[in-house]
């Protein structure tokens, strides 16, 4: 009887006088998607019933970058997630993380073969600069994926990081492919650091980069 | 009729600025012949004017609202710390980032300032990420039914000057911060356990050879002889570390996403991913520096670096960012 009393003192204080009021049309980062998603495939009547203001009222450095597509979060998903998936789009349009540094693509970047990298020198983008090498190694970490490449500049080993998805970089260019069938043997290893001690092996890339007549990009 | 400019010049030339509330109160003298408020100010969207005449008490003074100035003091927010990914602005320069979010941050409570205190500041209490009602304790439960805000998971006060006063079940959305402006990231640190005294607090230990037995990483001597005769306190040893509330300062602003309702903030944030953090305007870069620059008669939407104009009054609310139609998606584009 005293736990039927205590069940019905319950249910009595959660239904009678001020019961909590509901979250509102609702704010979660689920809804939110939704409304971005909805709000992106319709735009136009969008843009017609709110004003959208062209600037941010209380700022004057500031720009409206492309957010990307708007992907439907998984269950489970965190914020950073959907977030990493939308810059994947905007920062990697030739799915670069896809196919030529995914683990398993069949023409993947392997390590041990030579890859030139042409980069932009400046923020204008108008001269470009190329450095070749052996990739060492590859750092898989999404939108902030890298690679290692290493080359011999006169008698000196130069190593250099590039991030797959920088901006700043024009092109990516496997000059020769370390899958055992174009020259170079596959390596059997993901990080091929030995090579820093093997100096007749570096000798022998650089050779061959240099008698190259420069490397064309592919675009 | 005296521009808002002149009005608070003169008072810091009347009074230093060690004694704040007397220069408030004088301003209180020449508010009448202040300009009224924008007709595009907030106050048409959150009732502002009435829940705070309600509260104020007779020495209060009504400053104008809508309008940011060096003196104010807004209330921060509540995040979530959401994890950290990397941006490339247009110059072609990578910013690592970690991402803060706002879950359902609401005003809880609103605490005008005791008539007795010296203090002119208002407390506001805000509250962060909705919880089951079934898992919130009953005394909570009451606490936010008075406020008539779903319960929350995290509580925090504000102190806040009276033309940032919110009222009650407001929620703020990214839009309260604006790129380019800098914050103070305040959260607890990641917990370290035991640590030894090289990593808590950075001694260099022994040498590794010549001799030295078992005692590689230890802090070596503990205090001097008979006199004091004894290891004074305070004395740095090992010890447990981490899980203390630690403030980040200046931290820049680098882009907020209102759809998604997350701040993008350059450099790293204490605590682990999914950590409740505090976020405020910059105490140094945003609070001292715009005074600074008011003092030596800088002009008025200059106060602030970075191209910031000004900072939304008395703050960003999801309402007012929805119905001014801000833009979702801005980042800093670098430029001063």
């Amino acid at each position: 009887m005293s736990i039927q009393n205590s069940i019905i003192r319950r249910v009595a204080l959660t239904v009678s006088g001020a019961t909590l009021p509901p979250a509102g049309p609702s704010r979660t980062p689920a809804a939110a998607f939704a409304r971005r998603a909805a709000s992106t495939s319709s735009e136009a009547e969008a843009s017609s019933s709110i004003s959208l203001l062209s600037q941010h009222p209380c700022a004057t450095a500031v720009y409206h970058p492309d957010p990307g597509p708007c992907p439907i979060p998984r269950n489970g998903s965190s914020v950073v997630t959907h977030i990493n998936t939308q810059l994947r789009e905007v920062y990697d349009p030739q799915r670069l993380l896809k196919t030529l540094f995914s683990r398993r693509h069949p023409f993947r970047a392997r390590p041990g073969s030579v890859i030139s990298v042409i980069s932009y020198t400046t923020p204008a983008r108008t001269t470009t600069s190329t450095f070749s090498g052996v990739l060492l190694s590859i750092r898989r970490r999404g939108v902030d994926t890298s690679f290692r490449l290493r080359n011999m500049v006169g008698k000196t080993g130069v190593e250099s990081d590039f991030k797959v998805c920088s901006p700043m970089i024009k092109d990516i260019v496997i000059v020769k492919s370390a899958d055992g069938r174009s020259g170079m043997r596959n390596l059997g290893r993901a990080q091929v650091n030995y090579l820093r001690e093997r100096p007749q092996v570096m000798a022998q890339i650089a050779s061959a980069l240099k008698t190259r007549a420069g490397i064309k990009s592919s675009r | 009729m005296r521009s808002l400019l002149q009005t608070l010049r003169s008072t810091r030339r009347q009074f230093p600025l060690s004694t704040p509330v007397p220069s408030i109160r004088a301003l209180a003298t020449a508010s009448d012949s202040l300009p009224p408020a924008d007709a595009a100010s907030p106050t048409a969207s959150s009732s502002t004017s009435s829940t705070s005449d309600a509260s104020t008490s007779a020495a209060e003074v009504q400053m104008p609202r809508g309008k940011w100035t060096p003196y104010t003091q807004r209330t921060g927010v509540i995040a979530r710390k959401r994890g950290m990914t990397a941006l490339w602005d247009q110059e072609g320069r990578r910013w690592p980032v970690t991402v803060l979010q706002l879950d359902s941050c609401q005003v809880v409570r609103h605490t005008p300032p005791i008539p007795t205190s010296t203090s002119p500041l208002h407390s506001l209490q805000l509250g962060c990420t909705n919880r089951p009602e079934r898992t919130t304790s009953r005394p909570l439960l009451g606490h936010f039914r008075k406020a008539g805000v779903p319960p929350k998971r995290k509580l925090q006060e504000f102190r806040v000057t009276s033309d940032a006063v919110l009222p009650v079940g407001t929620e703020l959305g990214a839009g309260h911060f604006v790129p380019g402006q800098y914050v103070d990231v305040t959260a607890t640190s990641i917990g370290k356990g035991f640590q030894g005294v090289m990593k808590r607090h950075g001694f260099r230990g022994l040498k590794a050879t010549h001799g030295v037995s078992l005692t590689h990483r230890s802090g070596g001597s503990t205090g001097q002889h008979q006199d004091p005769g004894r290891v004074l306190p305070g004395k740095k040893m090992a010890g447990h570390m981490g899980v203390v509330t630690r403030t980040v300062q200046n931290l820049l602003i680098h882009r907020i996403d209102s759809s998604l309702n997350c701040l993008f903030v350059r450099g790293s944030v204490p605590g682990s991913d999914d950590a409740f953090v505090s976020v405020k305007d910059s105490k140094k870069l945003v609070g001292y520096r715009a005074q600074s620059s008011f003092r030596k008669g800088v002009p008025e939407g200059e106060w602030l670096s970075r191209g910031v104009r000004e900072l939304p009054t008395p703050a960003g609310t999801r309402d007012r960012a929805d119905k001014e139609g801000w833009p979702q998606v801005v980042e800093w584009s670098g430029k001063q």
